[in-house]
Parts: C-alpha cells; sequence; structure tokens
C-alpha cells in the first residue's frame, strides 16, 4: 500500500442489493395484477370477445408497466448503476423494451378485436371509432405508432443501416410516446377510470418514473455542472489520432470520482453542443483537473484536438463499476487493448498496491499506438508495479499467437488465477479474454470489464 | 445543431400542435355545454309517441321546459297519475347514452327496460352485462336508489337518473 491520501471525496455508495430492486420491481407487477383481479377482469373470461379484452387490459398493463421501468433504467441512476451494472442495465434495456413494444402491440390489437367482436362491427371501422371517438385515444395511436418506430430502428438489422444519431433521436421519442399513452390510460382504461385509489397509484408510478429521470438525468448534471464550472484547460495530442482533454473548474477536490469511470461531456460551443460523450479519466483524480483521453473514432471526434481551451463544458456523472470499489483481492492484474488503456492508466496510478501486486498487460497493433508509455514506465519504476507492451498485429511474424490466450497469459502473469482481473478494450477482445481466465479458474466475480459502446 | 435534428423538431411540434388541438366529439359537446349527442332521443319518442296517442305531444313541450340542460324527457303515454310507460331522459355517460322507459302499474314499478345503452366497445361490453343487474335493483327498490354495479360506475349512474327522471314524470 502506498498510503496517498486521496485527493477528492469517493461518490457515494449504495447498500442496495439487486434482489431489493427485482424485489421491488415484481411486487409491483403483482400490485397491478391485483388489481385487475379486484377490477372484475376475470369476470371478462365469459365470451369470446372477453378473452380478447382481458388480454387486451393485461397487455396494456404490463405494457405500460414496463414502458415506465424503462424511464428508471434509463435514468443513469448511480444507485441502480451501482449495484446492477452499466452491462446488465444496458441488457435489460434492450429486453425490457422490445417485450414492451410487443405488449403494447398486443395491446392494440387485442382491444380492438375485442370490441369488434363485442359490437358485431368490423375491426378497420371498430379502430377507427375507437380513434376519432374516444378521449385521448387519437394520441394513444400515435404513441403505439412512436413505440413501433424505436423498437424497429432498434432491430440489429436496422441499426446496421442508421447513424447514430439517428437512431439516438428516434429513441427521444419514446418519452413523447409515453406521455402521449398516458391520457387513454387514466380516462379510459377499464382500471382507473373508476377508481380513484388505482387512478391515483397509476399517476404516483408515473411520476415516480419521471423524476427518477428528471433528477438523475437531468436535475443532478446541471448542478454538478453549474458548481463546478468545468471548462477545457489543456489538449494534448497523446498518438496518432488519439486526444486528452484536461479539464479544470471551481471546487474540484470536491468533485467525487475514481479511477476506472467515466463521464458524458458535452462542450458548449456552437458545433456538437448536442452530442455527448463518454469519456474515461486517464489519470487518477487530483483535485485539480480530470484528464480525458479518447480516440478521435471520426465525426467531431476528429475535432477534439482543435478544441479552443477555455471551453466550457457540461458534465454528467460520474458513472461506471470499473473502479477499485470492486476490488476483493491484493493482487491486480490490468488488461487493456487499444484505446481502453484510458480507465486503466488512471487505476494503475490510484489502486494501492504494494510491489509486484498490479501487473498491467497494453496490447496493441502498432508501437506507435501505444500511449502514455512514459507515464507507465514511470509509474510501473515508482510503485513497483509490471508494465509488458504487446505489441504485434494478430497472426503476424512478431504476434504469431494470441498474447491473451489462457496458456500465454500464465506464462506471463504466473499468479494470474490468483488476481483482481480489470479489463478494457474492443467488445471481442473483452470477451475473448473473459472467456479464457474463465477457463483458467477465475471467477466471474473477479474479472470487471464494462464495455464502451453505448 | 444539425439541420435535421432541427427539423425533426419542428416537424414534431406541428404535429403535436395539431394532436393536441384534435376534440373527439364528446370533447366538442362538453365544451360548449350541451348536452352530448341528444338528436336520437327526440326521434326515438317523437315517432311512436306523435303517432299513437295525443297527450304525448301536449306533455313533451311542458315537461321539457322544466328539466334541466343534460336531460331531455321524452314520455311516450302520459297515463292517468301511477300508471303507464314513462320513458326517462337521455342521460350522457363517457361512453354513450343511457336511457330507461319504466312501466307502472297502479303505482307499482312492474318493468324496467333499456332502450338505449352504449353499445361502444368495452362499455358496451359492460353496459349490456350490468342492465338486467340493474333492471333487477331497479324493480326489488321500487325507485332509483340502487347501487352502483362495480366496474360499471358511469352506466350505473346514468340509469338510476334515467330512472329517476321516468319516475318523476310518473309521479307527474
Amino acid at each position: 500500500m502506498t498510503g496517498t491520501r486521496r485527493a477528492v471525496p469517493l461518490p457515494r455508495g449504495w447498500t442496495l442489493r439487486t434482489r431489493e430492486i427485482v424485489a421491488v420491481l415484481i411486487g409491483n407487477g403483482l400490485l397491478i395484477g391485483a388489481m385487475w383481479l379486484r377490477h372484475g377482469g376475470p369476470d371478462l373470461l365469459d365470451s369470446p370477445s372477453g378473452w380478447f379484452i382481458a388480454g387486451g387490459q393485461l397487455t396494456a398493463l404490463l405494457g405500460g408497466y414496463l414502458a415506465l421501468i424503462q424511464l428508471v433504467l434509463m435514468s443513469r441512476s448511480p444507485w441502480l448503476e451501482q449495484v446492477v451494472g452499466q452491462d446488465a442495465l444496458t441488457a435489460a434495456h434492450r429486453w425490457v423494451g422490445f417485450a414492451c413494444v410487443w405488449f403494447i402491440v398486443g395491446h392494440a390489437i387485442l382491444t380492438t378485436t375485442g370490441f369488434a367482436l363485442a359490437d358485431g362491427s368490423n375491426v378497420i371501422v371498430e379502430l377507427w371509432t375507437l380513434l376519432t371517438t374516444y378521449e385521448f385515444m387519437l394520441m394513444a395511436g400515435v404513441s403505439l405508432v412512436l413505440f413501433i418506430a424505436v423498437a424497429v430502428s432498434s432491430v440489429k438489422l436496422a441499426r446496421r443501416h442508421l447513424s447514430y444519431e439517428t437512431w439516438h433521436g428516434i429513441h427521444f421519442y419514446a418519452y413523447l410516446a409515453i406521455a402521449l399513452g398516458l391520457g387513454h390510460q387514466l380516462v379510459t382504461g377499464t382500471d382507473f377510470a373508476h377508481d380513484p385509489i388505482a387512478w391515483a397509484y397509476w399517476v404516483a408510478l408515473y411520476l415516480i418514473a419521471g423524476a427518477t429521470i428528471l433528477v438523475f438525468r437531468f436535475v443532478q448534471p446541471l448542478a454538478t455542472s453549474v458548481r463546478h464550472q468545468f471548462r477545457v484547460v489543456n489538449v494534448e495530442r497523446e498518438g496518432p489520432g488519439v486526444v486528452s482533454i484536461y479539464l479544470g473548474g471551481r471546487d474540484l477536490d470536491r468533485f467525487a470520482i475514481r479511477a476506472g469511470q467515466f463521464v458524458i461531456v458535452r462542450f458548449l460551443r456552437r458545433d456538437g453542443w448536442w452530442r455527448g460523450h463518454p469519456f474515461s479519466i486517464s489519470a487518477a483524480p487530483n483535485g485539480r483537473w480530470l484528464r480525458l483521453t479518447v480516440k478521435d473514432l471520426g465525426d467531431d471526434t476528429t475535432s477534439m484536438a482543435a478544441l479552443p481551451i477555455g471551453t466550457r463544458v457540461y458534465l454528467e456523472g460520474p458513472y461506471g463499476l470499473l473502479t477499485g470499489a470492486r476490488r476483493k483481492r491484493r493482487r491486480v492484474l490490468l488488461i487493456a487493448g487499444g484505446i481502453g488503456i484510458a480507465p486503466l492508466r488512471a487505476l494503475f496510478e490510484e489502486l494501492p498496491a504494494g510491489p509486484g501486486d498490479l501487473t498491467l498487460l497494453y496490447r496493441a497493433s502498432r508501437p506507435k499506438d501505444i500511449v502514455f508509455r512514459e507515464e507507465l514506465d514511470h509509474l510501473a519504476a515508482a510503485r513497483g508495479a509490471i508494465v509488458h507492451y504487446l505489441i504485434g498485429a494478430r497472426g503476424s511474424r512478431a504476434m504469431p499467437a494470441d498474447p491473451l490466450a489462457p496458456p500465454a497469459l500464465r506464462q506471463l502473469v504466473p499468479d494470474v488465477r490468483e488476481r483482481e482481473v480489470y479489463l478494457c478494450g474492443p467488445t471481442p477482445m473483452m470477451e475473448a479474454v473473459r472467456d479464457g481466465l474463465q477457463l483458467l479458474g477465475i471467477p466471474r466475480r473477479h474479472i470487471h470489464f464494462e464495455r464502451f459502446e453505448f | 445543431m444539425p439541420k435535421r435534428a432541427v427539423a425533426a423538431i419542428v416537424v414534431t411540434a406541428i404535429a403535436l400542435a395539431l394532436l393536441f388541438s384534435f376534440k373527439t366529439p364528446a370533447d366538442n359537446a362538453s365544451a360548449l355545454g350541451v348536452p352530448a349527442i341528444l338528436s336520437p332521443a327526440p326521434d326515438a319518442s317523437s315517432g311512436p309517441g306523435l303517432g299513437d296517442t295525443g297527450p304525448a305531444a301536449s306533455t313533451a313541450p311542458s315537461t321539457a321546459a322544466s328539466l334541466a340542460p343534460g336531460a331531455t324527457p321524452v314520455p311516450t303515454k302520459a297515463a292517468t297519475k301511477g300508471s303507464g310507460t314513462f320513458t326517462g331522459s337521455v342521460v350522457s355517460e363517457p361512453f354513450g347514452e343511457v336511457q330507461v322507459q319504466i312501466t307502472m302499474s297502479a303505482g307499482k314499478i312492474t318493468d324496467v327496460t333499456a332502450l338505449q345503452l352504449p353499445t361502444h366497445g368495452r362499455s358496451g361490453f359492460i353496459s349490456q352485462s350490468v342492465a338486467p343487474i340493474l333492471q333487477g335493483e331497479a324493480l326489488a327498490a321500487q325507485s332509483a336508489s340502487i347501487d352502483t354495479v362495480s366496474g360499471a360506475t358511469y352506466t350505473s349512474d346514468a340509469y338510476a337518473q334515467s330512472l329517476q327522471s321516468a319516475i318523476d314524470q310518473a309521479h307527474g
């Protein structure tokens, strides 16, 4: 242990457990189911049209509930992220999102068909009557179309043809879809129109989900940005297409962040202010500045090098779990691929470690792609840590075998099985290395990684 | 901001404005303070009413004048006090209109039939199924103080109102 005092406070830790969150979600689901029973849902099941209508009600309740869960999942709430993890959240968002839209589509089809059967009219006529004569139903129809658009734009095939910006832009319409759907639920929804308690409960669920998004997605980042007045104080080229941006600000020694985390920054200039960039901090927080190191991925990241000094920065975060908080073992192995070095460079500096406790493997295709070489060598020497640079295109003469395959790993780091492992790099590389580590017998709970893509 | 994003925001705002300016027929009616869709009522009553017996034509205007807006009484037959057939006012509820007709004999309600019930979709579905329950309650209570059928509050309330107006006429 180096025994250095932290320069900045630690982000607040949450003691919630996954099962507590799951219990609340399931509990509310059951409550909603009970509400449907109390309102005589099963009584509908005595006729064919009733079956459709009952199905329409259940899919409506579930779809609406899942839409609210989506809001909470996307709120970037630290309590949720810290407990569940970014990866699990992203996976959950995808599953819940598609399920939600399927339920809502099912609701529209079942309810319209059920009404048509009950009225003895045809489905098209019934749909038209519903949309034009029922209060808020036209809005609900628009909401349905928006939900479908969001889902369709998110299937893998569509994602390949859409730019990130277009897909992201379409995704914003999900908020509108949720808002437009509320009116018809409260006014014509069998479960709410006649029952003040159910009505109040449903509205409360909307308010809680809405407040979660508002507070964690907007109010908190705004308060952070206003308080600390982040600005670009320096920009440096680290290597080909890799740039470090130094942020200064007010009271940075009170900004709670730790190595391994990332922030989402918006540079407040005429072009590009609307785009949020998830950037990792690449140096341990020191209370005076934050360093973000990014790869020029095209788009306007290419102009990062030309970012004017003094540019104001709107900052959301910190986010991310790739931190020392999850370390349960004394010895640590950091494995970086390409620009994945950024958060690991910060951990390499910050993680308390005695001589020999800390090893970094840094994989790159070309020697010139290695960044922070001087810093890393200097830190390694000062801390008694080890750095291995693994350079060479895969399969080339310099690198005939995968240096991160299990046998190679064991040769490089003989005690790899006793280490806490942090991974950061391209997703395929992280997945391959994770599998290899598990083959070596390292339990999943000692392997930490986060995907960079959002 | 990118031009496409600006265009998307403008189009969305216009679309939303149009969407919010859309009013359902029920909205229009209630916004104007006019009872919703009352046209079927005069048709339903004046047809058989006029051709049937004389007194209907003479009683209708006077009763109508005394009624609060939103309820139009349409007695089909003004018989002697306490017996005959009396048609209650058309009461609109969120999903349609309710109108009941009672048959009285010597001051006693012998039959209650629903002339109009919401026929649309789920609501119609519910109303049709609760009508027999409400009818039974009315016959048992011999008045409009009937219990609300859970899950069909609007229909029950409207049914009771229409029933009350029919009884009022009977007691003339």
